[in-house]
């Protein structure tokens, strides 16, 4: 599968011809952005992942869409939103999955996750399944939720200052999306990317 | 009076439930809906100026608002093709000895569970646009409980009515309650006292049996502080060619500590726009907890919300959807969480067959003071066939700190090892597929009262009938 590094910023209109990861890696230090990713399946048999991650930067606001279209039968994609929030950050973003008349023996899923670690933040998730088909695997899901504080309690009851132990938990947060990709090329991206 | 030509459509629906008793009104109005109706509406029930003024204030609104712009075609619904009141008795009946032998036996042919025949006391029927029958039993005199018609309600316990009445649901919320507030008539009111548990289950069942007639029944409840109750509602209809319009309000005010459930069973004809605002203000430590079941009816809109106003509100919307034939479900729930400490579960199941559309729209909304507050939504679709179709449009809002919000939505056909295996212990497939079915909306059909826990499997079954295999 090859991998696409998207721009940060943005409208990506896009019609996948062969197996590929789409990668957006939100910029850190941005306070105002906007990225969108439509992937429109017309070719039989490609399958995709488009992977948005994202640390916000304090009081920065963000608006996020993708749509995924599956217009032919024997297609598939996984769409993962993984983002932390730091004070005062907006996010509002919108996924959809639409899954024609045509487009028989598709997969398309998609996961948003949201983890808040400052205070003040707001975030609104839209997703959206269009299904006009009987022969289809489709489902979405989203969370949005605070580090817990039970196992902030236990990593300073360790001994980590509460700086130290939110860092480590955000870490945890986002080796999740490192389990679902299989590119090394794309994990090493999504690594140096945290590592900033 | 203009004439409707009656036609009974040639569906498997008139073989089951279909058919049609001789219209007997005492009193209906003309087709259309001006302030002389609405002013001829509200003399006939002897209301009170401030209700006639009420009533003429929403017809203003209703006719300044512009139909939904989101959400299915309601471009076919002409309102002055509507006739807006129908009364089948002169009075209000108070023992069911009284009641109307032709609505007896409608009831009779609708197979009303075996729950209402034992508590008769405990039901009220709605039969077209007014009250039928209405006899408040013994217990729920006893105990203090109010449960009668909108339109005693008012003579009798004005002060009570007037003090919740469109308070939650006022009539700019949006087109169809502006309607329901000009025209309405029928429906229940319900007042439970502190403290007090109502054991047995409310009643009410609505019927349409005029074409072209929009039935708008307000609904009014108060649970107060410690009470709780259960409060149900059945519809099914008769079948006509031309459309009629069920524009109802419901409002639900949860005061501290109480606990209501409110359950409907919708199973309307083919040929109803079925479009009805529901609301709860769920007040400190109280539940409201919604349950809807929606079978029939051409379009349905119904998103029942909880407003979780005080410290430790709940609100639960368990919904199943059952959409056939070009039926459209657009069914959902919206959970507002207003105050912290409040928590709010949905969990909505669909099924669509033979080119029938089922939607789920839902609102979670989580405001800035709701701190530490939860929100779960489930949404499971079943999609039978080629020709049928589902969607969701959830939509999550969330300012408050310490917030968690789950959802989840599948949509899937059934899944062929089940069926093989079903089918390996002898059934053949369409029995397979409808015991399927039922498993997957056992969560919540559960949750009925049994009585209607049978009926809507029967249903099922019966219009999962000639649809697969």
């Amino acid at each position: 599968m090859q991998v696409v590094l998207l721009d940060q910023q943005g409208d990506h209109l896009l019609q996948p011809q062969e197996d590929t990861l789409f990668l957006v890696l939100l910029d850190q230090q941005l306070q105002q952005g906007q990225v969108k990713v439509d992937l429109t399946f017309q070719k039989s048999g490609v399958s995709c992942q488009l992977v948005f991650v994202g640390r916000l930067a304090p009081n920065s606001s963000w608006q996020l869409e993708s749509n995924m279209k599956h217009l032919t039968n024997h297609t598939s994609c996984l769409t993962d939103v993984y983002l932390s929030q730091a004070d005062r950050s907006r996010v509002d973003y919108f996924g959809q999955i639409h899954i024609g008349r045509e487009a028989r023996a598709t997969k398309s899923f998609l996961t948003e996750q949201s983890l808040t670690l400052g205070r003040a933040t707001f975030n609104r998730s839209r997703p959206i399944l269009e299904i006009f088909n009987n022969k289809v695997k489709a489902s979405h899901s989203a969370s949005s939720s605070r580090l817990s504080e039970t196992d902030l309690f236990y990593l300073m009851s360790r001994g980590l200052k509460r700086d130290e132990a939110e860092q480590l938990l955000e870490e945890a947060f986002f080796n999740k999306i490192l389990d679902t990709i299989k590119s090394t090329e794309a994990k090493k991206l999504i690594k140096e990317y945290l590592a900033c | 009076m203009k004439q409707a030509s009656l036609k009974k459509l040639n569906d498997s629906y008139e073989e089951k439930f279909g058919f049609a008793m001789p219209e007997k009104s005492v009193l209906s109005f003309d087709f259309g809906l001006s302030p002389q109706i609405i002013s001829q509406i509200s003399d006939s029930k002897n209301e009170p100026t401030w209700m006639r003024e009420f009533r003429l204030r929403s017809l203003e609104v209703f006719q300044s608002k512009p139909m939904p712009p989101w959400g299915p075609d309601l471009s076919e619904i002409d309102f002055e093709q509507i006739r807006y009141f129908i009364k089948d008795t002169d009075i209000e009946s108070k023992s069911w000895d009284d009641v109307p032998a032709e609505i007896k036996e409608t009831f009779d042919r609708l197979g009303v569970p075996q729950a209402e025949r034992e508590f008769l006391a405990g039901v009220k029927a709605q039969y077209n646009s007014e009250v039928a029958y209405s006899s408040l039993q013994a217990e729920l005199d006893e105990q203090g409980v109010i449960f009668c018609s909108m339109e005693e309600a008012l003579q009798k316990h004005g002060e009570l009515f007037k003090k919740y009445f469109a308070t939650l649901i006022p009539s700019a919320d949006n087109k169809f309650a502006a309607l329901n507030s000009a025209a309405w008539s029928g429906g229940s009111f319900v007042y439970i006292p502190p403290n007090t548990h109502v054991k047995r289950p409310l009643q009410s069942y609505f019927r349409i049996n005029a074409a072209r007639m929009g039935q708008f029944e307000r609904t009014l409840i108060i649970a107060d502080e410690g009470s709780s109750a259960h409060y149900v509602e059945g519809c099914t209809a008769p079948v006509y060619s031309e459309y009629s319009l069920h524009a109802a309000v419901v409002e639900v005010f949860v005061l501290p500590k109480a606990r209501f459930r409110y359950t409907t069973i919708q199973n309307w004809s083919g040929n109803i726009y079925n479009l009805v605002t529901k609301r709860a203000k769920v007040m400190r430590d109280a539940v409201m907890e919604w349950v809807d079941g929606n079978l029939g009816a051409k379009t349905t809109m119904k998103y029942p919300s909880c407003y979780l106003v005080e410290e430790g509100a709940y609100g639960e919307m368990l919904s199943i959807a059952y959409a056939k034939n070009s039926q459209i479900q657009d069914t959902g729930a919206k959970m507002l969480h207003l105050a912290p400490n409040t928590s709010s579960k949905i969990v909505a199941k669909s099924v669509s067959i033979a080119g029938g559309t089922s939607n789920y729209r839902g609102l979670v909304y989580i405001a800035k003071v709701a701190k530490n507050s939860k929100s779960k939504v489930e949404c499971d679709a079943l999609i039978l066939d080629e020709k049928s179709s589902t969607s969701t449009y959830p939509d999550m809002k969330i300012s408050g700190d310490n917030a968690m919000v789950e959802h989840e939505a599948s949509v899937s056909e059934i899944e062929e090892e089940k069926l093989f295996y079903l089918m390996s212990r002898g059934l053949d497939k369409a029995e397979a597929m409808t015991l399927l079915v039922a498993g997957f909306i056992e969560p919540i059909v559960k949750e009925l009262p049994l009585e209607y826990a049978v009926e809507l499997n029967r249903l099922i079954e019966l219009e999962m009938e000639g649809s697969v295999g």
